[in-house]
């Protein structure tokens, strides 16, 4: 017995002691949506730079979050949404933005879902409808893939004049008017017919494992997992950056966390990247020479995986002077 | 030697008062008492277990009050011996004698003598948890004896186990401290345990030593109403005395009077032995030395081996007696009969006034 | 009746059994080694084993003589240390995780003392340590309360009386009697640890431990390379848990 215990005490330190002999790396930690995992992962890959690039994925809501609540120090911050880091983050934790790729909002499914063959970009509405089909989003209040997938709904409601916002309404505590809704902090809902998680991917494995039949996903994140879907009209995707589409999108407005402090309206808008380093990065210099990669090389890799880049990549605010020559400054 | 000076304890629901007590080198002193005297606190004070609140324990001329129980040199045996489970009934014993740093050839002969001492030797491989409760005592034996204690304190080492084996245990403790000669405190409730065991009794209530005496003083001297009722004596009266002259005092209880060789006066509380009641037919009695001759009739009779229990009734006043069944027989003695008793003044103790 | 406790137990074992089993349905061998056993998989597998064996041996040496005195030791207020020392057990493993930064992170005042050690917090291994060591400790402590309690004080009393100062009677007498109760609080302790994500993803993403990594491919690639991660895992679990139990039945 008393050998036993030695041996753990010993084997503990041993397997211990590399942590405490290796001094700290250096590191660039990026905060970055749940849909930019693959193709940051692929830009890792083949940055060359000498340093370790830490990727901690997460809904973007979160991402900032965990920089503004928690007081995390992240170099980069890439958010799904880049209207989330002046809203979020403008003053204190940033003061700049580019926009560097783009997406779209397409319904995700696998041949184990209901009515799967049947199923295309005109009946879609009807066949969500259905009572016997569970669909599912991401929760608004943590993602904005969620809000977006309200929006695409209530746009959708309008557009085809299916009560797709009735539905809703009777199985979420949301409060539906036109195509203006009010998510409540936290967001319920019927789980016989309306599924939410707090990131859209994980929407995925609920379909793979055939719980879930259709899904609101990014179209990068239907196409790397190897999903079916259907692709929705530009009126409703948010995916199109046309002046006359950015019109029809805003009409959709969604309020998440109601009734908190934290209470914030949405506006629909075509769905863009953004990303910044914070005021609080601890390796900037690191992070400036990995997002100048993002922004010439990187942008290649969006556009191979479904996520359409931005060229050249539109930056607003207190763009620093490195990156000055990659993107297009607007005022 | 063990000497204690006014120790006082106070555990909340457990007190010592000002105890003072003295163990002779060599004596087998007999802690008695009912249960809640605080006979086990005594016993776990003088351990250094638990702290007084004030007084001082000796032992051997060196004052121990404030040593802890490790340098005391006085071994312990509790109710249920408390035997190590995991060490073989060898390393039990032996486990003192490691700690005294002896080498193993000393060790393995001193367990060995020690186990064929207590009749154990047979056993010393065993785990003492498949050990009977006799054989598990002479191991708490041997493992305390062994060390050589300045003294080994007892704690009700007899009371867990079946009738039998008590006795046979209580001989077996009695020859082994005539052959050893080691000094003991020994707790119990049971006083025929102590009439057997003991060189003096300490007689315990309520936190306080009553009284430190032999057994036979005892018996013929209880001198306090609580000893009498522990020890179960009978014909315990309460009655009025006044004293006749003569060193003799008359007692009133209810219908009967009697003469007793105690001088009082007042409201007394009286005991008289079983044994001191003598029966006889009724009739004319020869000259005897009893003062006391009274009638009295038969309540019942009971067979409380050896000896037969007769109850008299005089009037109110209830008294027992013991005869064989000879006597029984011979005197033919049932219900309903009456008879003439006899009692001497010197057989009726005045315990309490 | 013992057919039926029979038939019950086989329903709880059953319900245990099954979501493991379709862990390992489904999954080949080359899945396994691409996901399970890849670098990356790898090096967290020895994060994790490497921070709850330590986290364990902490636990062991802070625990052990807090157990014995919440067991021995009679004071004011010891339920509530007892409650106390329970709460990690209640706290959702997000908030102990949201806790422990806020109490210990590099800029707070503990925290900047042990940072200028070398032990930071957040996102080093000390920071996971720290988290396993934070959940498990209910489980160490309670469990060697339940086996110093369970001594006989008396056996104690008499090694006290036969020379035994307060340090050999513990170490010669009560641990040894308790040891069953340490090595099922280390068990529990270790396994706790291993399983600990929630806390983790807040206080100390990176070093990414196996259970980190687990979820980040679940959330990015989906079930099935989810599985062919943790396979490696549950196998060296459950391989450690039969090997530990065998060994301490042996003592």
């Amino acid at each position: 017995m008393r050998e036993l215990l030695v041996a753990v005490v010993i084997v503990a330190i041993l397997l211990s002691l590399p942590f405490l002999l290796m001094s700290e790396p250096k590191v660039i930690k990026v905060f970055h949506a749940g849909s930019l995992t693959v193709p940051l992962k692929e830009i890792v890959k083949e940055y060359d730079g000498n340093v370790e690039i830490r990727l901690e994925g997460s809904g973007s809501v979160e991402a900032a979050g965990k920089i503004t609540e928690l007081g995390k120090r992240a170099d980069i911050l890439a958010s799904a949404d880049y209207r989330l880091i002046p809203s979020m983050m403008y003053p204190n934790y940033a003061d700049w933005y580019v926009i560097f790729a783009t997406n779209e909002i397409v319904l995700a499914y696998t041949e184990k879902s209901k009515y799967a063959d049947e199923i295309n970009s005109e009946n879609w509405s009807q066949i969500l409808m259905k009572d016997n089909v569970r669909f599912g989003f991401s929760d608004p209040n943590k993602d904005p893939c969620g809000y977006r997938s309200v929006m695409t709904l209530l746009l959708a409601s309008k557009l085809y004049n299916v009560p797709l916002d009735e539905l809703l309404r009777e199985n979420t505590n949301m409060r539906i008017e036109g195509t203006e809704a009010w998510v409540p902090d936290p967001v319920e809902v019927k789980v016989e017919r309306i599924v939410i998680r707090p990131k859209s991917v994980e929407l995925i494995s609920l379909l793979e494992a055939g719980s879930l039949d259709y899904a609101f996903e990014y179209k990068s994140v239907a196409v790397q997992h190897n999903l079916k879907y259907v692709d929705l009209p530009s009126q409703i995707d948010l995916g199109s950056p046309d002046d006359k589409m950015v019109a029809v999108y805003s009409k959709a407005v969604v309020h998440i966390f109601v009734g908190s402090d934290k209470e914030r309206k949405l506006t629909g808008a075509p769905i863009a990247y953004g990303l910044t380093i914070p005021k609080v990065a601890e390796n900037k210099e690191g992070a400036l020479k990995f997002v100048k990669f993002i922004l010439t090389k990187g942008l290649d890799i969006f556009d191979r995986l479904g996520q359409p880049a931005v060229r050249p990549p539109v930056a607003y605010g207190n763009v620093p002077a490195e990156l000055r020559d990659v993107v297009e400054v607007r005022p | 030697m063990i000497e204690v000076r006014g120790l006082s304890v106070d555990l909340g629901e457990f007190r010592l008062r000002d105890i003072d007590l003295v163990v002779e080198d060599g004596e087998y002193l007999v802690v008695m008492g009912p249960s809640g005297a605080g006979k086990t606190v005594l016993l776990q004070t003088i351990l250094g277990i638990v702290r007084p609140i004030g007084g001082r324990i000796v032992v051997d001329d060196v004052d121990v009050t404030d040593f802890p129980p490790e340098r005391r040199g006085l071994s312990y045996v509790p109710q249920n011996y408390a035997l190590f489970p995991h060490m073989t009934v060898f390393e039990n014993i032996a486990f003192g004698l490691r700690l005294r740093g002896y080498d193993e050839g000393e060790i393995n002969e001193r367990v060995r003598t020690f186990a064929e001492i207590m009749g154990i030797e047979h056993l010393l491989h065993r785990n003492p948890m498949t050990l009977s409760g006799g054989e598990q005592q002479r191991v708490a034996l041997a493992r305390a004896l062994v060390v050589d204690p300045r003294a080994i304190l007892l704690d009700e080492p007899l009371s867990a186990l079946d009738k039998s084996r008590r006795i046979e245990l209580q001989s077996f403790l009695r020859r082994l401290h005539s052959e050893l000669g080691f000094t003991a405190m020994h707790v119990t409730h049971d006083y025929l345990e102590a009439s057997l065991l003991a060189d003096r009794i300490a007689v315990m209530f309520d936190g306080r030593v009553l009284r430190v005496a032999s057994f036979q003083e005892l018996i013929e001297d209880p001198s306090d109403e609580r000893i009498v009722e522990f020890m179960g004596m009978d014909n315990v009266l309460r009655g009025r005395a006044e004293k006749v002259g003569n060193g003799l005092s008359k007692v009133r209880i209810s219908d009967l009077e009697l003469v007793t060789a105690y001088e009082a006066e007042g409201d007394v509380v009286l005991v008289v032995r079983p044994e001191d009641i003598y029966i006889h037919p009724l009739g004319k009695l020869a000259p005897m030395s009893a003062r006391n001759v009274f009638r009295g009739i038969v309540e019942s009779v009971e067979f409380r081996s050896p000896v037969h229990v007769v109850t008299f009734r005089i009037g109110e006043v209830r008294l027992r007696s013991v005869v064989t069944r000879q006597s029984l027989e011979e005197l033919g003695i049932e219900p309903r009969k009456e008879f003439l008793l006899s009692v001497k003044a010197t057989a009726v103790k005045v315990i309490s006034q | 009746m013992a057919q039926g406790f029979a038939a019950l137990g086989l329903l709880l074992v059953l319900f245990i059994l099954l979501p493991l089993a379709s862990l390992m349905v489904g999954t080949s061998p080359r899945e396994v080694i691409e996901y399970g056993l890849d670098g990356e998989a790898l090096s967290a597998l020895y994060i994790g084993i490497a921070a709850s064996l330590l986290a364990t041996v902490i636990l062991m040496v802070l625990g052990i003589p807090l157990a014995y005195v919440l067991a021995r030791r009679e004071f004011k207020g010891r339920e509530l240390v007892k409650a106390l020392v329970d709460l990690p057990l209640i706290v959702p493993h997000g908030v102990a995780g949201i806790a422990l930064l806020v109490a210990y992170n590099s800029r707070a005042t503990i925290g900047s003392l042990l940072a200028s050690l070398g032990l930071k917090l957040e996102d080093s291994f000390w920071g996971i340590v720290a988290v396993m060591a934070f959940v498990s400790a209910p489980l160490m402590v309670d469990s060697l309360i339940d086996g110093f309690s369970g001594v006989d004080v008396n056996l104690e009393h008499v090694a006290r009386s036969l020379g035994a100062s307060e340090s050999t009677t513990f170490w010669r007498v009560t641990m040894p009697l308790a040891s069953r109760s340490l090595m099922t609080g280390s068990l529990l302790s270790w396994a706790r640890g291993m399983s600990e994500v929630g806390a983790l993803l807040i206080v100390a993403y990176y070093p990414k431990s196996i259970n980190v990594l687990i979820m980040e491919r679940f959330w990015t690639y989906g079930l099935k390379v989810a599985k062919a991660t943790a396979l490696p895992l549950l196998i060296i679990s459950l391989v450690s848990f039969v090997a530990i139990r065998r060994l301490s039945r042996r003592v």
